[in-house]
C-alpha cells in the first residue's frame, strides 16, 4: 500500500483500488495510512450529519468547515505516513541510519492521533446539536475515529523507537481517553 | 441604526484618504499598508506578473494614487479606483514585455483568479473585525493546522470548547460577510 498510496494523491483512488492496495503484497501495508483513510471518512460523516442540520443549528456550517479542514488533514497524514514507512522499512533492510525514519513515522502517527481525536470531538459537538435523522452517522463517526485513535496507539506502541515509558505514548494514551469520552458523549447526545 | 460594518469600513478610508490630503504622512503610510497586499495580489496572482515586474507595477500605482487622491470624492470608490489603476498597468506591462495579453480562454481563468483576491480580500477584512480571541482560534486551526489539543493548551481554554467556539467565530465571520454583499442603502431605486 506504501508504494501505491505515496504516490498518487489523496483522494485519487477508488475503495475498491483502495482496498485492494491495502491487501497486496506488492509493498509494505501502511496501518498508519489504513487508519487515517477510516478517520477520513469519519470526518465525511461529521461533515454530511452537520450538513442536514444547518436549518436547526446556527453552528451547522461552521462544523462542516471544520471536518473538511480535518478530513483533509487525514488523507495528507495518511499519504505522509506511507512515505515515512516506505522510508524506514528501506533503512531497515539497509540496516543503518534507522532512527530518524522511525522517529518520523511516530511523529506522524501521532500527529494523525491528535487529528482522529479532533474528529471524535467534533463528531460529539455535531451528535449534541445535529438533526435527529443523522443523530446516529455522527455517533458512528466518534466511534470510528475512537477506534482509529486506539489504532494508532497500537502502531506507537509497537514501535521500534518507542519505550516503554515514553512520554510519545502517554500523549496518545491522552488522546485515547478523550476520543472514549467524546463517543459516549455522542451516544449519550439525544 | 448603528453603522455597519462596511460603512465603518468605508468612513475609515474617507477618513484616512482625508487625513492623506491633508498632507498626513502616516495617513499615507496607513494606506498603503491597508492595500499593499491587496494590489500584489492582483498583480501576482490575478495577473501572474512576477517580482520585479509587479514591485514596478506596484510603485507606479502608489505613485499615482498619491498624486490622483484629491481626484476622488467619493472613498466607497477606493478600492474599486485602486482594483482598476492595478489592472490597467498590469496589462500595460504584459504588452510591454510583449508577453501574450490574455486569450480568450486566459481572460476567464484570470477572471477567475481576480474573482479569488477579492474573495480573499473580502475574507481578510471581515477577519480583521471579529474579536482578537476569534481571529487567533481561526488562525491556528486553518492556517497553522494546529489540533483542539494544542489551541487548548496555547490559549487556556478547554480543548473540549474549542470545536463550538470555532464555529461560532465561522459563524460570526459569515454573517459579516453576508453584509457585506449586501446591497448598500440608497444605492437602489
Amino acid at each position: 500500500m506504501a508504494g501505491e498510496l505515496h504516490s498518487t494523491p489523496a483522494g485519487a483512488l477508488s475503495v475498491a483500488g483502495l482496498l485492494e492496495h491495502a491487501s497486496g503484497d506488492a509493498a509494505p501495508t501502511a496501518a498508519g495510512s489504513a487508519t487515517g483513510i477510516a478517520a477520513a471518512m469519519a470526518a465525511s460523516l461529521v461533515a454530511m450529519a452537520a450538513d442536514r442540520s444547518r436549518a436547526s443549528w446556527p453552528g451547522a456550517g461552521g462544523a462542516v468547515a471544520q471536518a473538511a479542514t480535518l478530513q483533509a488533514r487525514c488523507l495528507e497524514l495518511a499519504r505522509t505516513n506511507a512515505d515515512a514507512l516506505a522510508e524506514a522499512t528501506s533503512a531497515l533492510e539497509r540496516g543503518s541510519d534507522l532512527e530518524e525514519p522511525l522517529r518520523r513515522t511516530v511523529d506522524i502517527l501521532l500527529e494523525l492521533g491528535d487529528t482522529a481525536g479532533d474528529i471524535g470531538q467534533l463528531a460529539a459537538l455535531v451528535a449534541e446539536h445535529c438533526e435527529r435523522a443523522v443523530h446516529a452517522d455522527a455517533e458512528a463517526a466518534a466511534l470510528v475515529a475512537e477506534g482509529a485513535v486506539k489504532a494508532i496507539e497500537a502502531l506507537v506502541r509497537t514501535n521500534l523507537s518507542v519505550t516503554p515509558g515514553d512520554e510519545r505514548l502517554a500523549r496518545i494514551r491522552r488522546v485515547r481517553e478523550q476520543s472514549a469520552d467524546a463517543a459516549r458523549r455522542a451516544s449519550e447526545a439525544t | 441604526m448603528s453603522e455597519t460594518r462596511v460603512q465603518s469600513a468605508v468612513r475609515a478610508d474617507g477618513e484616512l484618504l482625508a487625513r492623506c490630503r491633508a498632507g498626513d504622512q502616516d495617513a499615507w503610510t496607513e494606506l498603503v499598508e491597508r492595500y499593499s497586499r491587496y494590489v500584489y495580489a492582483i498583480c501576482t496572482r490575478g495577473f501572474r506578473l512576477n517580482d520585479e515586474d509587479a514591485e514596478d507595477v506596484f510603485q507606479d500605482v502608489f505613485t499615482r494614487v498619491y498624486t490622483r487622491l484629491d481626484t476622488l470624492r467619493d472613498p466607497a470608490a477606493f478600492r474599486p479606483w485602486i482594483a482598476q489603476l492595478t489592472r490597467r498597468r498590469c496589462l500595460d506591462t504584459l504588452s510591454a514585455t510583449k508577453q501574450e495579453v490574455a486569450a480568450e480562454h486566459e481572460e476567464a481563468e484570470e477572471s477567475a483568479e481576480l474573482a479569488e483576491v477579492e474573495e480573499a480580500y473580502a475574507v481578510r477584512e471581515a477577519l480583521a473585525t471579529l474579536s482578537d480571541m476569534c481571529q487567533d482560534i481561526l488562525d491556528r486551526f486553518f492556517t497553522r493546522d494546529q489540533s483542539y489539543k494544542t489551541i487548548g493548551e496555547e490559549l487556556d481554554i478547554p480543548s473540549g470548547t474549542i470545536a463550538s467556539r470555532i464555529a461560532r467565530c465561522l459563524g460570526r465571520l459569515r454573517s459579516e460577510l453576508e453584509g457585506r454583499n449586501e446591497p448598500s442603502e440608497g444605492s437602489g431605486g
